[in-house]
């Protein structure tokens, strides 16, 4: 599946953003990436929806919220009852790193149709200390563990 | 609802008894004309210190009310989750009592009743495994007792009025104190007019060993049900509860909304564990919610079946160091029916967990909803939460929606929302035919599968009500 690639910044940071799935077979991929600082705050909604049979969508959702930076995250997947066989999901996952950072992650179903595989899944919370301890190990000062971390969470193998 | 009906005799190759069983198993509708005291239809403030008079409370508890009322009156309905707007609050009896006095010995409860409740196999449930019966027969407590040993223990478990008459300190320090009269409509109707439910006082370091259960059951037509139940564990205590609720074929719509508080002292083991079979016309309005102190853990078990519109979420609220909160929550919403479940978990101290699992099957048109809320405080570190929804979809014409919510103030924290809707695999379906199973018995039997993590936390007898519940939903469900 192609994947169209986005990233908000601080200019463009409330955003509503509405995938169709109206022709038989389409397939469609979204990537949405933000990276919060100081007190940006970002506003986001994805909507998904699907109004006929054999259609395919994954949009995947991944924020950085660094110092007192936040986020709301909120995303639907619609399956209209028409729009049978088809496949959808949502993926949210929110890094935080500044010790106020703050956010709410609301990913909602709404299913009329039964030949369906529809999921989504939310994460939010920190780094992993074990693995910045490692790379810290291996030589890297924190911060260069860190920068190194959110590089890898930021950047996924997309397929 | 066949277990507490025919356990015996049951067959599921006896095609006249299911099609009775498919008509409602527990289809009666008392002649209301009998009732010791039944309020006219509608509500105000007379009624409420009529009612309040009849009970021979305390002025602080007719206070409580009256302010309650008003409160009521003040409050928008919900503008959100399911469709009230069928429910006529001046069509609703309030209030009904249906014999003078609460009965202890089973020789003493009248015939008529004595009948209804044999249906219903509560003496018999008894006789097994509980270690206490309260049936709430409308609005008032019935029959009730409690094995001794317990009594010796000094746990108390009495109908809400008669916990209120021998404990009124307890029910003044902790009435209102989980769930406020402001918290929803609901909640303040309830405070309101609120008649019956249980009122349990677990003593400190005392463990339970035997689930404590209550039936709660409405049987006039539009007639209301607003139990209030509260439960006090202190310290160290270990409790296991279970509400079980069936109501009668009705020819108006009712009105079921409860109130549950539960305090959780440090240390202290709570589940509370409800399955609930409201007939098709009722609208169950219930608000739930445990204050969950350091150390200790709540568990809320929650099977929804009947009723025509469900709106439950109960709710943990992690104040002390290290609590726990868990919520199973399962749903089953057949033809005309809307379940709007799920849990709250509210994290304020530091190192509190939850989790919530939520399994929802919808069939013959009908909508489950699974709406619910985390919310980890900015003070509360290294908090952990968990939710899990899994929905089966049975036909095209039914839907299935997922709310979550999940508000995250504080870095250290680690929570994790998964979801997924979807339909019966093939896969499963052809080995289970590929086996000699019809193709309805193979659904039955991955639905009951689906459903099964509720079962394991339910006593025997229960589990094998939910499962026989559950194969009479499937009934004529393919083809």
């Amino acid at each position: 599946m192609q994947y169209q690639k986005l990233s908000l910044s601080a200019s463009n940071s409330q955003k509503e953003i509405t995938l169709l799935l109206d022709k038989k077979d389409q397939a469609k991929g979204l990537f949405i990436s933000f990276i919060g600082h100081k007190k940006e705050r970002f506003q986001l909604n994805t909507i998904i929806q699907h109004l006929v049979a054999e259609t395919q969508a994954r949009v995947i959702v991944k924020g950085v919220l660094y110092d007192q930076s936040s986020a709301i995250v909120e995303g639907i997947i619609k399956i209209d009852s028409k729009a049978q066989q088809t496949d959808s999901f949502l993926e949210q996952k929110i890094l935080l790193i500044g010790e106020k950072s703050w956010a709410t992650a609301e990913p909602k179903l709404e299913i009329k149709a039964n030949q369906v595989k529809a999921s989504h899944a939310a994460t939010v919370g920190r780094l992993d200390l074990s693995q910045v301890f490692y790379l810290q190990s291996r030589g890297l000062s924190y911060n260069q563990a860190v920068e190194m971390l959110v590089a890898g969470f930021l950047n996924p193998k997309l397929s | 609802m066949s277990y507490f009906v025919d356990k015996k005799n049951y067959n599921r190759k006896d095609d006249d008894f299911l099609q009775k069983e498919h008509e409602y198993a527990l289809g009666w509708a008392d002649d209301t004309s009998k009732y010791a005291f039944k309020a006219p239809k509608g509500l105000n403030a007379d009624l409420i210190k009529q009612i309040s008079k009849l009970k021979k409370e305390p002025k602080w508890m007719l206070d409580i009310r009256l302010k309650a009322f008003k409160q009521f009156l003040k409050m928008p309905m919900p503008n959100w989750g399911a469709d009230l707007a069928k429910i006529n609050f001046d069509e609703i009896i309030y209030y009904l009592k249906p014999t003078k006095k609460a009965s202890r010995d089973w020789q003493d409860v009248p015939d008529k009743i004595k009948q209804t409740f044999d249906k219903l196999g509560i003496p018999k449930a008894e006789r097994s495994i509980l270690a206490g019966v309260k049936s709430q027969y409308d609005s008032e407590v019935i029959y009730g007792s409690l094995q001794k040993y317990l009594i010796k223990q000094g746990v108390v478990f009495l109908g809400m009025d008669e916990g209120l008459r021998q404990y009124p300190e307890l029910v003044h320090k902790y009435f209102g104190s989980v769930i406020s009269m402001q918290d929803n409509k609901f909640a303040a109707l309830n405070t309101a007019v609120w008649s019956g439910g249980s009122f349990i006082y677990v003593p400190k370091g005392v463990k339970v060993d035997k689930p404590l259960q209550a039936y709660f059951r409405i049987n006039a037509a539009s007639a209301g049900q607003f139990e209030r139940t509260l439960i006090i564990m202190e310290p160290d205590s270990h409790l296991h509860y279970i509400e079980g609720c069936s109501a009668p074929i009705y020819t108006e719509g009712s009105l079921h909304s409860a109130v549950v508080e539960i305090v959780v002292a440090e240390n202290s083991h709570c589940q509370y564990s409800t399955i609930q079979n409201w007939y098709t016309n009722v609208f169950n309005l219930v608000t739930k919610r445990a204050v969950v102190a350091k150390n200790a853990a709540m568990y809320w078990i929650d099977g929804n079946i009947g009723s025509k519109t469900t709106m439950k979420y109960p709710s943990c609220v992690l104040k002390g160091e290290n609590a726990h909160g868990e919520v199973l929550s399962v749903a089953f919403a057949g033809a005309k029916q809307e379940l709007d479940t799920g849990a709250k978990m509210i994290h304020l101290a530091n190192n509190t967990s939850s989790r919530i699992t939520s399994k929802s099957v919808s069939k013959d048109g009908g909508l489950a909803t699974y709406r619910g809320l985390v919310y980890v405080a900015p003070k509360a570190d290294n908090c952990k939460s968990k939710v899990v929804c899994d929905a089966l979809i049975l036909d095209p014409q039914s839907r299935s929606d997922t709310y979550p919510s999940n508000k995250i103030m504080n870095r250290n924290v680690s929570l994790e929302h998964e979801a997924t809707v979807s339909k019966i695999g093939e896969q499963q379906l052809f080995y289970l035919m590929s086996r000699g199973l019809t193709e309805e018995e193979a659904s039955t039997l991955i639905v009951s599968g689906f459903l099964g993590d509720i079962v394991k936390e339910l006593p025997l007898e229960y589990a094998v009500e939910f499962n026989r519940l559950v194969s009479l939903e499937m009934e004529g469900s393919v083809g």
